[in-house]
């Protein structure tokens, strides 16, 4: 058969009865969705002029309480990076012990990834609602939830890097007749160490957003500053406490960003 | 050491029989060069040698040790004696070249007495005069990566001097590497093996080299021995015979 007569492959093959029935199942819940939020011109209309009327009595910011409002900030900050660092340092076992090449034993190796996958799946303010019942109102349950999202997410990722590394290094020292340990922590870590980092520092950047949500539910930190203003209406003040906000978590992102680029 | 392998079978769990029935003796300091096309069970000699693939039949003996019973802190004791240099990544390519070095006496010292950081000054003396050895002495400092493939096996010849091994073995030690660097690196290899009274197990591909470095000469085939003779006594037919489908 010359090469003219061959047939292309097709542009598309039918897709699957399961597709299909997937498809089906999707849109039947997005348009069920649609209808459940209730959306028509006239809400949407009346819910653009509420947003002119808070900015509208939102501006110029009330700076009065600015100092507050920042020692709030800070705290907000605080109980980010350490709840990160608590939450890194525990992931690393974790992750050791969840990666195929680093683990002790396969049933440990399904623990260790349930617990780090039941880690993440609970969102960080119901972490935050179980520990401010746990060790009250205060920043300490929002640094406890921080680390337990940090560990369901740097755990999973630090266990996909440490199985992506090359296994030539490490059987090369296993031939030198180092222990096991010596080779993890002389030929895997070391390899996984910049990717480490800055999978830490985009946790960072993500722990400070959800910390300040956190203090939504009294975890400790600006966001009880932010529903209190709200919810006296005094929307100049919810400004600044808005503003405080963007300010930093733009300026832990340019500089966590900055960071990443001169160690990767 | 002397090492002596018996009736070595070696079948992966996949099915494959990569090695069918071994037998060779290697006196201390003897040197032997193996041969044989891709995929005949080279490496996997190399790693049953080394205690990182259980052979699946037969038995090898270092000295009086046998490498088939032993588990645990007794095999790294025995594999600390052997050097091995690979065809490539040997090294962990994002440390110093001295800690690569350094890592040459972890199978020793443990983990804390060979990290750059914690270890005596004696043992980095000890690294820099292997890394001069080598000729690399400059380059203790610059990251392992950043070497040429050639820097990147000598690196691993200094780190098995560091080792202080009796047997060294090595898997296509040259294969990456350009015809000018693969003699620097082979003669480097020969040199430090013969000044120590090191045995060595070479495995090679280029025929050039072999004429050139083997004294004995074993020729592998679909995980047999097809022979075993004097380099200079070997025809030339019978090593075409080994590559012929
Ligand atoms: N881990 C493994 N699992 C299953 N089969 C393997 C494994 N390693 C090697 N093999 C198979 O065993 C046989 C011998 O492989 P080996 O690597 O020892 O060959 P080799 O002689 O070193 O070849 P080359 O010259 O290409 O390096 C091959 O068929 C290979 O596919
Ligand atoms: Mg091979």
């Amino acid at each position: 058969m010359s090469v003219a007569e061959r047939q292309p492959p097709p542009r598309w093959q039918r897709p699957s009865l399961s597709v299909w029935l997937l498809a089906v199942v999707f849109i039947a819940f997005f348009l069920h969705g649609l209808h459940g939020a209730e959306v028509s011109p006239e809400r949407l209309g009346q819910g653009a002029v509420n947003v002119g009327l808070f900015l509208a009595e939102s501006f110029p910011p009330d700076l009065s309480r600015l100092s507050v409002i920042g020692r709030a900030m800070l705290e907000t900050f605080q109980m980010a990076l350490v709840g990160v660092v608590f939450g890194v340092i525990a992931s690393i076992p974790f992750a050791l012990l969840s990666a195929r090449n680093t683990t002790l034993h396969p049933g440990l190796r399904w623990l260790a990834k349930m617990l780090v996958a039941v880690f993440r799946t609970i969102p960080d303010l119901v972490w935050a609602l179980i520990f401010v019942v746990a060790v009250g109102l205060g920043p300490l349950a929002g640094i406890l939830a921080i680390m337990m999202d940090t560990i369901g997410f740097c755990g999973r990722f630090f266990a996909e890097r440490i199985e992506e590394t090359d296994p030539r290094p490490a059987q090369a020292l296993s031939a030198t007749g180092c222990s096991r340990f010596a080779v993890v922590f002389g030929a895997i870590v070391p390899e996984c160490l910049p990717s480490f980092i800055g999978t830490s520092l985009y946790s960072v950047e993500k722990a400070v957003r959800s910390a300040v949500v956190l203090g939504l539910v009294g975890a400790g930190g600006i966001g009880v500053e932010l529903s209190a203003a709200m919810n006296l209406f005094q929307y100049d003040q919810a400004l600044t406490v808005i503003l405080t906000i963007l300010v930093v978590v733009i300026a832990v992102e340019q500089l966590s960003g900055w960071i990443r680029g001169r160690i990767l | 050491m002397e090492i002596r392998v018996e009736q070595l079978g070696k079948i992966y769990p996949d099915g494959t029989r990569a090695i069918d029935g071994i037998s060779f003796k290697l006196s201390p300091g003897e040197q032997v060069t193996l041969i044989g096309p891709n995929g005949c069970g080279k490496s996997t000699l190399m790693k049953c040698l080394i205690g990182l693939e259980p052979p699946t039949a037969g038995a090898i003996r270092m000295d009086a040790l046998d490498l088939t019973a032993l588990r645990g802190r007794a095999l790294r004791r025995l594999r600390a004696r052997i050097g091995c240099v690979f065809q490539q990544m040997n090294l962990v390519p994002n440390l110093s070249v001295i800690q690569n070095v350094l890592f040459g006496a972890m199978g020793r010292l443990g983990y804390w007495r060979t990290l750059d950081l914690t270890a005596s000054a004696a043992l980095r003396a000890q690294a820099m005069s292997a890394l001069e050895r080598v000729g690399l002495a400059d380059l203790g400092g610059r990251r392992t990566s950043h070497l040429s493939g050639g820097q990147q096996q000598r690196v691993a010849i200094a780190r098995m001097l560091m080792q202080d091994a009796r047997v060294v073995i090595a898997d296509e030690p040259v294969a990456s590497l350009d015809p000018r660097a693969a003699a620097e690196v082979m003669d480097l290899l020969c040199e430090i093996v013969e000044e120590r009274g090191m045995s060595l197990i070479c495995i090679l591909h280029q025929m050039d080299l072999v004429a050139r470095y083997a004294r004995r000469l074993v020729g592998m085939r679909a995980g047999r021995i097809e022979f075993d003779l004097p380099a200079d006594q070997c025809p030339g037919e019978r090593i075409e015979a080994l590559y012929r489908s």
